[in-house]
């Protein structure tokens, strides 16, 4: 109990580490938060603008059109109708999406290849296509296209049914693989440990083994101290994200807590062995551990979405031996999945993961003696 | 001039890192930039990804739709699996995925009330165009069902009635389609001179200022104004390598776009910018002589001015009120300098005014941080 809790007031009074642990994550929230607060917004829909200029009537294309620019939540086209020269400005001006001159035939202009160009292609088209179907109709069966004709048929039947699936923010990963940087940050932790508890590594870890204590009880009293500033600073990263910035998670609280502890746990142990195994300077320790989590952030997605999926189609194995992902992964199964197979497969593999570092980062500093000291 | 050559004996020691990084930003911006889309003066449609997933049988129409498909969107191909249609719509490697349900096409042909159910993001752009173009196929597909023509007679007819397309002109800007490119690679280095520049400028700085090599300097033959010189230059020196490093890469990508007008102004601009970064270092070295304090500054300044001011999400793509924070860094006037140079239609006066105003405030923060430094100094006298 009393290396306990000098272990955590040591781990306490690193600030660099508690920095790195618990503000900066909370400060590339807040940037994330800033930069993505607008950007899925911007999938959503607008009605492409589209200027007509009406060389000859043409009174299919002007109902067309009508139905299509009526103020209702499938509102497709803002049609306005003006002269050639308008149009021109207007396009100039991009005040306008294109423009389309109706003569005998239908001709479109546009200056910028888009989402809102391809609608009103898409528009036009369909009303040449049906046109032109119709002409065929009445070339084959004459009969047959004019009871068409007479029962004034609908061209507009939705044949589909919606699975209206939701939660399909994809900003949420990148949260997702702060969080699951963060657990990686409780290596600074274990880092940490390892040094306070190995008499080769620091003032401390000289005076601890000389002391009666068991190296035992020096790393599993370690571990836990780690553990708990990490999981605190964790618990305040979640609270941030859920309170603050309303990132959604879906409601799984006690799920995400056991995902989190678990993370943690997993991160000390790697920061542990890190320790362990390299004989160098813990300033070099710390770049190697920093630039790891990064990079293994990076496979996660943190910078570039695609890429978390990317890996998981072809190069899947790599997906399942990164800790950041398998907590990315786990939490955006508690996020978009209906069930909680996926998750508990990513909780398996890193409590499995977890368990083998502890083995080995044990092996390797049991039975350390040191001649002299 | 040995200040200046010990300068360089102590930065040596940051070359990798300034590889490494220089290294990964390069290769980022070689992908991303051969991805994007060339523009030319030929209109193209914007194809969404369309997946299908037929549960009915392998009829003569559904594969005639999945040929139009093919034909008018991006086909994707997908396992009828749930998770992978799951994980694919997430990761927008699709917009919309179709699946047909059993006896689809007999039902159709029976004119029956059909149903294809449907896996998309809601109300997005691609969704509800994907969702007008499918249903086009089936409405005309329709009519031909209810005129009662037979179905192979449909086939023949419904491919020629879907070729019929608008006529379309394309009035194009002229416009090198390199220079956006360039212009993100520049937005882009926002982050990695940021970082770069400062952590090794001041690190180094802050050798010097270790107390007993200051004292060791102090005494020294070199003049303290001499040995400040070395030491400004030595820094400048620093600064435009790195600087020169990336304009070098950005010859490598953009080749010959660089040489022309725009690219230049694109370097005159981040020639700018580097001297607020090298003002900026210098006025950290002056308030702190704690490395990780500045370790930790940098990280923050370089990832923050990024993510705020447009250089990792374009600005357009940002909230009103982000920019206005983000209108407080010399980052954003930095990046949105480069996007009015990409847009430079003329270069006349009147267009090129405002791209000096811009410069002319980027300047101006590095006058800012030179008074800050200034008096900051005034203050160490005094004590």
């Amino acid at each position: 109990m009393h290396t306990f809790l000098y272990q955590l007031k040591l781990l306490l009074r690193d600030k660099t580490t508690i920095f790195w642990t618990m503000i900066f994550p909370l400060i590339l929230a807040t940037f994330f938060h800033l930069a993505f607060s607008q950007l899925n917004s911007n999938e959503a829909f607008e009605p492409a603008k589209l200027a007509v200029i009406e060389q000859k009537e043409n009174q299919g294309l002007q109902t067309l059109l009508q139905e299509l620019s009526q103020d209702n939540d499938d509102q497709l086209l803002d049609v306005q109708y003006v002269s050639l020269k308008e149009a021109q400005t207007l396009l100039l001006d991009e005040k306008i999406d294109g423009y389309v001159i109706v003569n005998d035939s239908l001709k479109l202009v546009f200056q910028d290849n888009g989402i809102a160009q391809t609608i009103i292609q898409s528009v036009i088209d369909s009303y040449l296509q049906t046109t032109h179907a119709m002409t065929s109709i009445s070339q084959i069966d004459y009969q047959g296209f004019l009871s068409l004709v007479q029962e004034k048929i609908n061209m507009d039947t939705n044949y589909f049914q919606s699975q209206n699936i939701s939660s399909l923010d994809t900003t949420v990963v990148y949260f997702y693989t702060l969080i699951g940087m963060n657990c990686m940050y409780g290596g600074f932790f274990g880092l940490k440990i390892s040094s306070l508890t190995e008499a080769n590594l620091s003032r401390q870890g000289t005076r601890m083994n000389i002391s009666p204590t068991s190296k035992w009880q020096m790393i599993l009293t370690g571990t836990i101290a780690g553990f708990l500033c990490q999981y605190a600073s964790m618990i305040i990263l979640l609270l941030y994200l859920y309170f603050g910035l309303h990132v959604a998670f879906g409601n799984m609280l006690s799920y995400i807590l056991l995902l989190t502890a678990i993370g943690t746990y997993v991160g000390i142990t790697i920061g542990n062995l890190i320790g362990n195994i390299f004989r160098f300077h813990e300033n070099i320790k710390t770049s190697i551990l920093t630039a790891s989590s990064l990079f293994l952030s990076f496979l996660s997605g943190m910078m570039i979405v695609d890429l978390k999926y990317i890996i998981q189609e072809y190069i899947p194995v790599l997906g399942y031996i990164n800790p950041v992902n398998l907590i990315t992964d786990a939490l955006y199964a508690l996020y978009y999945y209906p069930t909680f197979d996926r998750f508990y497969v990513n909780v398996i593999i890193l409590l499995v993961m977890g368990l083998l570092l502890s083995v080995i980062s044990i092996l390797l500093s049991r039975r350390k003696k040191y001649d002299s000291l | 001039m040995i200040v200046f050559k010990y300068y360089f004996k102590v930065a040596k020691s940051w070359f990798p890192m300034i590889l490494i990084y220089t290294l990964i930003f390069v290769s980022l911006a070689a992908i991303t930039s051969t991805s994007g889309v060339q523009a030319s003066d030929v209109f193209q449609a914007d194809e969404t990804n369309i997946a299908l997933i037929n549960r009915d049988s392998d009829t003569k129409f559904t594969q005639a739709f999945l040929q139009y498909i093919k034909d008018s969107a991006c086909y994707v191909e997908l396992a009828d699996d749930e998770d992978e249609l799951r994980d694919a719509l997430f990761f927008r490697k699709v917009d919309y995925i179709m699946i047909i349900p059993k006896n689809f096409t007999e039902d159709f042909f029976n004119q029956k009330d059909v149903k294809i159910e449907t896996m998309e993001v809601p109300d997005s752009y691609n969704s509800i165009y994907s969702q007008k173009l499918m249903n086009r196929y089936l409405n005309i597909a329709k009519i031909y069902v209810k005129a009662n023509i037979s179905q192979e007679k449909m086939m023949e007819n419904i491919q020629k009635d879907l070729q019929a397309h608008s006529d379309i002109e394309m009035k194009s800007l002229m416009q090198d389609s390199h220079i956006k490119d360039a212009a993100s690679f520049y937005n882009f280095s926002n982050y990695t001179l940021l970082a770069i520049i400062i952590v090794v400028t001041t690190m180094v700085m802050l050798s010097f200022h270790e107390d007993h090599i200051m004292k060791r300097n102090l005494i020294a033959k070199v003049s303290l104004s001499n040995f400040h010189l070395q030491l400004l230059l030595a820094n400048i020196i620093m600064a435009y390598g790195v600087w020169l490093l990336y304009v070098v890469a950005s010859f490598c990508l953009y080749g010959q776009t660089m040489l022309t007008n725009q690219g230049l102004l694109l370097m005159l601009n981040s020639f700018v910018f580097v001297i607020v970064i090298l003002v900026f270092s210098f006025l950290l070295t002056t308030l702190t002589n704690n490395k990780r304090i500045i370790d930790g500054i940098s990280t923050v300044v370089g990832l923050g001015t990024s993510f705020i001011a447009g250089a990792f999400v374009p600005q357009e793509l940002l909230a009103d009120f982000v920019l206005n924070i983000a209108k407080l860094t010399p980052s954003y006037w930095f990046i949105s300098n480069n996007n009015k140079i990409a847009q430079l239609t003329s270069f006349s006066t009147e267009n090129l005014q405002p791209i000096m105003l811009n410069m002319g405030i980027v300047f101006s923060f590095a006058l800012l941080f030179y008074i800050c430094i200034q008096v900051v100094n005034v203050r160490k006298v005094k004590k």
